[in-house]
């Protein structure tokens, strides 16, 4: 638990590393509802692209604005403001994470039954690709990262996979966490975080195979 | 000395390791973004991706969409913004606990 980012809730963190001494006690013009028009926007794409339920997203940069409004003490400005709001809504999401990974079950993973076991159906050499499911060559796959439908795609189809997986994979690709960090985070066994990443580039690869690289000029609202 | 049951099980966990299908490829290119992974595996994986241009495009794309993934968070924005609604809501609340605290600030 060394990083910061590992935190419970900053608002319960003791005001000292990191959090230095209060500017705004005393006084100093302290306008909160500035974040929203300001950072709103930020906040709330941040907060629905690792929680994936708008309602939901909207209560988290709710509760992460309040929060910050009590601790507000604790920001000096070293960071920028948007970076310390983005802090503190990022630990809540942690820590529902955190909680709902002891609630959630694992039923989540019948999910790629199906498509996985075709994937490697083959008469010849059991268990090698099957020739019609088998990875295609994606031609400007680079082109691809510039372009807004790319991404469209691509939210698209992350936000087909069950949520369990969707969690690990988004920490893992998207925030850059280390594979002992979600372990430790959401209490599952290294084994069970590496199945789900394998799952989730499997179905993400041949999701974004079968609905950007091969139906490129007719991209799909919803794949 | 096939009899030998422990014997018999390392020989078949070393042929697995070295001679993996395509469908381990799959998970050990995917655990190979994520942990170091265990030596004779790694052999077997150089081994097989001689020989199967599938797992090796397999494998370069798994490196791609894993990098691609890092630009996710800060792609261009796609699902909206914070509805209306919602920002006078969350400006309302935040009225209501400012002036709270400045209530119970002497």
């Amino acid at each position: 638990m060394t990083s910061p980012r590992l935190h419970p809730d900053p608002a319960s963190l003791p005001t000292g590393a990191g959090h230095p001494a209060p500017p705004a006690a005393d006084g100093t013009r302290l306008d909160p509802e500035r974040w929203v028009d300001e950072h709103g926007d930020y906040l709330f794409h941040f907060a629905l692209s690792r929680l994936r339920d708008p309602v939901l997203a909207e209560d988290f940069v709710q509760e992460a604005l309040l929060g910050a409004l009590r601790s507000h003490g604790r920001f000096e400005g070293r960071s920028s403001e948007r970076s310390w709001l983005t802090g503190i809504l990022k630990n809540k999401i942690l820590d529902h994470f955190r909680k709902a990974g002891r609630e959630t079950s694992f039923t989540d993973l019948e999910f790629y039954g199906e498509e996985e076991g075709r994937t490697f159906e083959n008469q010849a050499f059991p268990d090698h690709w099957n020739a019609t499911l088998a990875p295609s060559e994606w031609t400007d796959a680079g082109g691809a990262l510039d372009r807004e439908e790319f991404w469209r795609v691509f939210h698209s189809c992350s936000g087909k996979l069950p949520e369990r997986t969707a969690r690990v994979f988004i920490l893992r690709e998207v925030d850059d966490m280390s594979s002992d960090q979600i372990c430790a985070t959401l209490g599952i066994s290294p084994n069970n975080l590496w199945v789900m990443l394998h799952r989730a580039r499997l179905a993400l690869r041949r999701c974004l195979e079968v609905n950007w690289f091969a139906a490129r000029g007719s991209v799909e609202e919803e794949p | 000395m096939h009899d030998h049951p422990h014997y018999g099980s390392v020989l078949s966990r070393t042929r697995e390791a070295l001679l993996p299908n395509c469908r381990e490829m799959t998970l050990r290119s995917s655990l190979a973004l994520d942990a170091p992974v265990p030596v004779t595996q790694r052999v077997g994986m150089v081994v097989h991706l001689l020989f199967c241009g599938l797992c090796r495009r397999y494998r370069a794309q798994l490196v791609w969409l894993s990098r691609a993934s890092k630009g996710a968070a800060s792609a261009p924005k796609l699902r909206g913004s914070l509805p209306p609604k919602a920002n006078m809501r969350i400006k309302h609340s935040l009225r209501t606990a400012a002036a709270s605290i400045a209530g119970s600030v002497p």
